[in-house]
């Protein structure tokens, strides 16, 4: 309100091809940005941290904590708390939709999947291999081969023995797949759908190495892409929820604000 | 294309190869489903040092695990890795997805790394298999080594007969070991006509008949087999190719591969392959009052050149180079799968000491389910260009 | 000044011998940190020139991290047994000794009995990832470089490398028992055929009862027979009971040690933890004894103090390591101390069996009996190459005698047989004891898999959630 003294925190989460701001204050986000991570990192935090305390009309002096996470958070240039990522997640997650029992994070490079309490405690994690086949970064690689882009895959959604079947298990291998794909004149929509499907199984598989308990809550850029959702839905029997109060990707940099809030107020 | 009939065996249609070439496994094959009917009893096994004599001799049919047309690993990549291959988890997956709902019992074998802890996973996540024995083989080749194996498999025979209630006498494995040997004078006759200038049959029809030998009853392959052979040398040679080619590296359930180089111009014309040629390099010889386990395992220990045996790459060089020259090759391709160690050096050591000999041999790395088709395309299509007799 | 060989073939372990000249000399000094004297290029500067190139290749935290207080001693002691060892290797070249390269799991007592030069394989490439900042890349490049596939284990990879680039002693023979793995199999017959050398292979049964233990005793005599042709001499039994009581007495302090871990708090430092195994496979030597005596003083005097090894104010969290670690950054387990007060209880490669280490001395047959049960238990070959439950309960069993708090694995990637059984081991550990457990992808000896920096920020996220 105005006159009194608002306690505004930033939440930053440096990702592999992302970097995402929120402005978080007593009423909840603010404001918002997602700046893709092009050339030098450092810079990259610059100016989405530029973008949103613009967008909040605030300055950074008068953020009152400002906290980091994710892949890249050392290439925050000011003073920060480190937070880690997977707590991050869940504390976000747990404050919208406190039902939730597992998070499916599908990134850039690194899907995870969280269990949780109901107290939003992590009890058990896993993360992805070292491999960007099941991951955003695939998404995009696929979509460069298709003349497809990125956001239009979601609405690509045909039934599993319609799609084009991609089989491998490596992104540099499923390059070479679409392509044959292609020159075997398969329609781009159906090799579309056929990723689709081919992530979404991948993530179910991650999810039944620990065991999906409802509700089940996905996050995460690859989470806006319906198509997987649905593929994940069909292949694990169960419900997959997108939160709708908040863009998906931004779960990491909201939960960095507030673990640094919880912080703040345990003194 | 996959056979839906429907008919009962003796009213065949087909022709002996046409049934031998269009074998499918597991749920529709309709031989299992006979067996099945009959109240008998089917084991699997994961690799070619089980004793298949005996198995039969038991009256159970034997089934090599197999994961054709497997196009994911969902299920199994829960418990594997991606470092393991993709053979070992699409039979993982098999198991898992109720692929193997139809046998009695499995006998797993440590032959690598990949497939010898599918016994605990196995046990712990495929509830339908409810005996499961592991016959452990030593890693090279000496007669102690043969002596630990002869008992390994002594055991596997009393724990099996004992577990799934069968009978076995001496005289049931000689009349088995007779059956086996069989197969193994039929295939080498297989393996003499594609010996040919002109083949009477290409190396995916020949691989599709080798296939069908472990995922049948022996004695009904066998006079499928004897039949076929009297089709196939009725035949017209194959003249148009460009390259005759030997096979060798990780098992090949499929026909693809074979396929993709036979449409690129080669034929292939032999094999080192575990399913293949090292099938039948010997025979079972039982002497008159000797004892048959023994000469049963002898055969399977020692007349087997498998990398997995440490210590004796000279005589599977040997062996290679042997195979090659009397099949007349242009030139070797050596497959293996993705993560699989023993071919991966094998392999390269092979290549490595047959270029300079004037052998050419390419080296391939490939996923059990073959989806990117295109590079193995143009690997294979620039082999056969460097290797063309024309 | 010390006369360090410039021969090609003692590249190696000319190197190390340096390094423990160097730490020596570095740790004796008035400082805690590199920065006490102005940084790495500073110090550089005020070295004596022959250690100078020497220093540039080792890594900054590990001199950093043996410099603390609380790892002084221990680095003293490696460097002693570690320059000891070259002294006595390099002795026994000049003497014309064969050298036999083995795998880790081989107790060597027998090869030393017949003067025959040992070297493990593995610890040339262990030793190298931990020291030096490129670790033992170049080996494992060079492997590559021959067609090789990266799905190999660097650990034999390395060692392979550079017995193909010269940087070692041309081998006599190679001793692989089957145990843990194909890979490593693949390896050292491909070594063997690439130098034209005997291959002695020793079969280690999957069983681990009266009967693998009568086949195995019979293979331990096949391998001292085949053994005693490129020695040309017969194994004495006097001597080969020398070496044997030497390791007994190693085995002794090993397993006092091993005791004392299980102390809260724990009074045993974590960096030199995977560096152990390069005096494990030197059980038989006077070098390993004297590096397992000191360590253990120096456990026991701060276990009789009650003393732990992580700063005042943190919780103890007690991990213990169900499979591999990193070789390539030893300061890494002294990060965890300090920053997450994350001690360093058991891990499956250097467990030492409990029931089976003292050989009976009496004759011959029980010495080789009780070598042979002895390879059967110990890490890489009880657990490797047995059925899981063998594993599964091994880590049970630590996880209640140290009161693990956390298992971590950091799973190697080439070792397919782990991978397999992954999930497995680790529901079941969990199952049974309630000790959750993190695992990571990881290359025992290539950094460049996954960097010293992700792994910090792995255990970092593990912390903050556990």
């Amino acid at each position: 309100m105005k006159g009194e003294q608002r306690m505004f925190i930033l939440g930053c989460d440096v990702g592999s091809m992302t970097t995402k701001t929120v402005v978080f204050g007593d009423d909840g986000i603010v404001a918002h940005d997602i700046t893709a991570n092009n050339g030098n990192l450092t810079k990259v935090v610059e100016k989405s941290v530029n973008n949103v305390i613009s967008k909040a009309g605030v300055s950074l002096a008068g953020i009152g904590e400002k906290a980091g996470t994710g892949m890249g958070e050392r290439y925050i240039p000011f003073d920060h708390i480190t937070e880690s990522f997977i707590k991050c997640l869940a504390v976000a997650v747990h404050f919208l939709h406190p039902d939730a029992r597992t998070i499916v994070d599908m990134g850039g490079l690194i899907t995870t999947v969280i269990s949780i309490n109901e107290k939003g405690k992590v009890l058990e994690y896993r993360t992805s291999d070292k491999c960007a086949s099941g991951c955003g970064f695939f998404l995009r690689l696929a979509a460069q081969a298709l003349e497809i882009k990125v956001e239009d895959f979601g609405n690509l959604i045909l039934p599993y023995d319609e799609s084009a079947h991609m089989g491998t298990q490596c992104a540099v291998f499923g390059e070479s797949e679409i392509v044959s794909h292609v020159n075997d004149g398969v329609e781009p929509e159906k090799i579309a759908a056929g990723i689709n499907h081919s992530l979404g199984r991948s993530v179910t598989t991650m999810i039944n190495r620990i065991g999906g308990i409802k509700d089940i809550v996905a996050t995460g850029g690859v989470a806006k892409n319906k198509g997987v959702i649905k593929a994940i839905e069909e292949t694990l029997g169960m419900d997959v929820i997108t939160l709708s109060s908040i863009d998906e990707q931004l779960l990491g940099a909201l939960g960095a604000a507030l673990c640094a809030q919880q912080r703040v107020q345990q003194g | 294309m996959e056979n839906t009939r429907t008919k009962k065996i003796g009213e065949v249609k087909m022709t002996a190869l046409e049934e031998l070439k269009k074998l499918p496994s597991r749920e529709k094959n309709p031989y299992i489903k006979e067996w099945k009917a009959d109240g008998r009893k089917i084991v699997g096994f994961t690799c070619h040092y089980a004793p298949k004599e005996i198995i039969n001799a038991a009256g159970i049919f034997p089934y090599r695990l197999e994961a054709r047309g497997t196009k994911e690993t969902g299920l199994a990549d829960v418990y594997y890795h991606r470092f393991n291959c993709t053979y070992s988890r699409c039979i993982l997956q098999e198991g898992l997805s109720g692929g193997y709902e139809f046998l009695d019992g499995l006998c797993f074998l440590n032959g690598c790394e990949q497939i010898r802890r599918l016994y605990e996973v196995w046990e712990e996540a495929v509830p339908t298999t409810d005996y499961q024995y592991m016959v452990t083989v030593p890693h090279s080749i000496y007669d102690e080594g043969f002596e630990w194996y002869k008992e390994e498999i002594f055991r596997f025979k009393e724990d099996m007969v004992s577990n799934l209630s069968v009978r076995l006498a001496n005289s049931d494995l000689r009349s088995s070991i007779d059956v086996y040997n069989e197969s193994k004078r039929l295939l080498k006759e297989l393996y003499e006509l594609r010996k040919a200038d002109n083949p009477p049959i290409s190396g995916t029809e020949a691989m599709k008949i080798i296939l069908a030998a472990d995922i049948m009853p022996r004695d009904k392959y066998n006079a499928l087999l004897k039949k076929a052979l009297k089709q196939i040398k009725s035949r017209d040679g194959i003249k148009d190719y460009k390259a005759r080619i030997m096979i060798g590296g990780s098992p090949l359930d499929d026909t693809q591969l074979i396929e993709i180089i036979e449409s690129l111009g080669g034929i292939v014309v032999t094999d080192t392959l575990c399913g293949g040629s090292r099938n039948f390099q010997e025979f079972v010889e039982v002497e008159k009052d000797g004892d048959p386990l023994a000469a049963i395992a002898r055969c399977y220990y020692y007349s087997n050149p498998c990398p997995r045996m440490l210590g004796h790459f000279e005589s599977r060089i040997q062996y290679t180079e042997k195979i090659a020259k009397e099949a007349n090759v242009d030139g070797i391709i050596l497959q293996r799968v993705v993560f699989c160690d023993n071919h991966a050096v094998e392999n390269t050591m092979i290549a490595d000491e047959l270029e300079p000999k004037g052998i050419p041999v390419l080296n391939l790395e490939r996923e059990h389910m073959l989806t990117d088709v295109g590079r193995l395309r143009t690997r294979i299509e620039a082999f056969i260009e460097r290797i063309s007799r024309r | 000044m010390a006369e360090y060989s410039d021969r090609k073939d003692r590249t190696i372990t000319t190197r190390w011998q340096i390094t423990g000249d160097l730490a020596k000399f570095i740790v004796q000094q008035d400082l805690t940190h590199l920065d006490d004297w102005g940084g790495k290029e500073a110090v550089r500067e005020v070295l004596p020139e022959h250690y100078q190139k020497n220093f540039d290749l080792v890594q900054t935290d590990l001199i950093n991290c043996i410099l603390e207080e609380k790892n002084r001693k221990t680095a003293m002691g490696f460097a002693e047994c570690m320059g000891s060892w070259g002294d006595w290797f390099h002795s026994q070249l000049d003497q014309g000794k064969k050298v036999i390269y083995h795998y880790f799991v081989h107790t060597i007592e027998p090869m030393l009995a017949l003067d025959l030069a040992p070297v493990c394989l593995e610890v040339l490439s262990g030793l190298t990832a931990a020291l030096y900042t490129d670790g033992c890349e170049e080996g494992i490049d060079a492997m590559h470089a021959e067609g090789y596939p990266d799905h190999l284990c660097s650990s034999n990879t390395g060692g392979a490398g550079y017995l193909l680039k010269g940087y070692v002693p041309q081998p006599a023979a190679f001793l692989k028992g089957t145990t843990p793995c194909d890979p490593s199999n693949r390896v050292y017959e491909y070594l063997a055929r690439k130098f034209n050398v005997p291959l002695i292979v020793v079969e280690t049964p999957y069983y681990m009862n009266e009967r693998a233990l009568k086949y195995l005793t019979g293979e331990m005599k096949r391998m001292i027979g085949k053994l005693e042709k490129i020695a040309g001499k017969k194994l004495d039994e006097d001597k080969l009971r020398e070496y044997v009581k030497l390791s007994n007495e190693t085995g002794e302090y090993i397993l006092k040690i091993q005791e004392l871990r299980k102390l809260v708090p724990c009074p045993d430092t974590g960096w030199h933890r995977p560096a152990d195994t390069i005096f494990t496979a030197q059980m038989g030597t006077p070098f390993s004894r004297d590096y397992f005596k000191g360590l253990y003083e120096i456990v026991k005097e701060r276990a009789d103090k009650g003393q732990g090894v992580i700063p005042e104010g943190k919780k103890e969290v007690r991990l213990a390591w169900g499979y591999t670690w990193e070789c390539f950054d030893l300061p890494f387990f002294n990060w965890l101390e300090n920053k997450h007060g994350a001690i360093y209880t058991e891990d499956c490669l250097t467990l030492f069996p409990m029931d089976y280490a003292m050989i009976d001395t009496t004759n011959m047959e029980t010495m080789i009996e009780g070598l042979a049960q002895r390879l059967m238990q110990v890490p890489m070959a009880r657990q490797a190459m047995s059925w899981s439950d063998t594993w599964i309960n091994d880590f049970v069993d630590v996880a209640r005698a140290y009161k693990v708090d956390a298992l971590a694995i950091g799973g190697h990637m080439a070792c397919k047989h782990f991978w397999a059984l992954n999930k497995l081991l680790t529901d079941k550990v969990k199952e049974k004891t309630g000790v959750p457990a993190l695992r990571f992808e990881m290359d025992m000896m290539d950094k460049r898999f996954t960097s010293p920096a992700e792994l910090k920020r792995i255990m970092d996220d593990f912390f903050a959630t556990f």
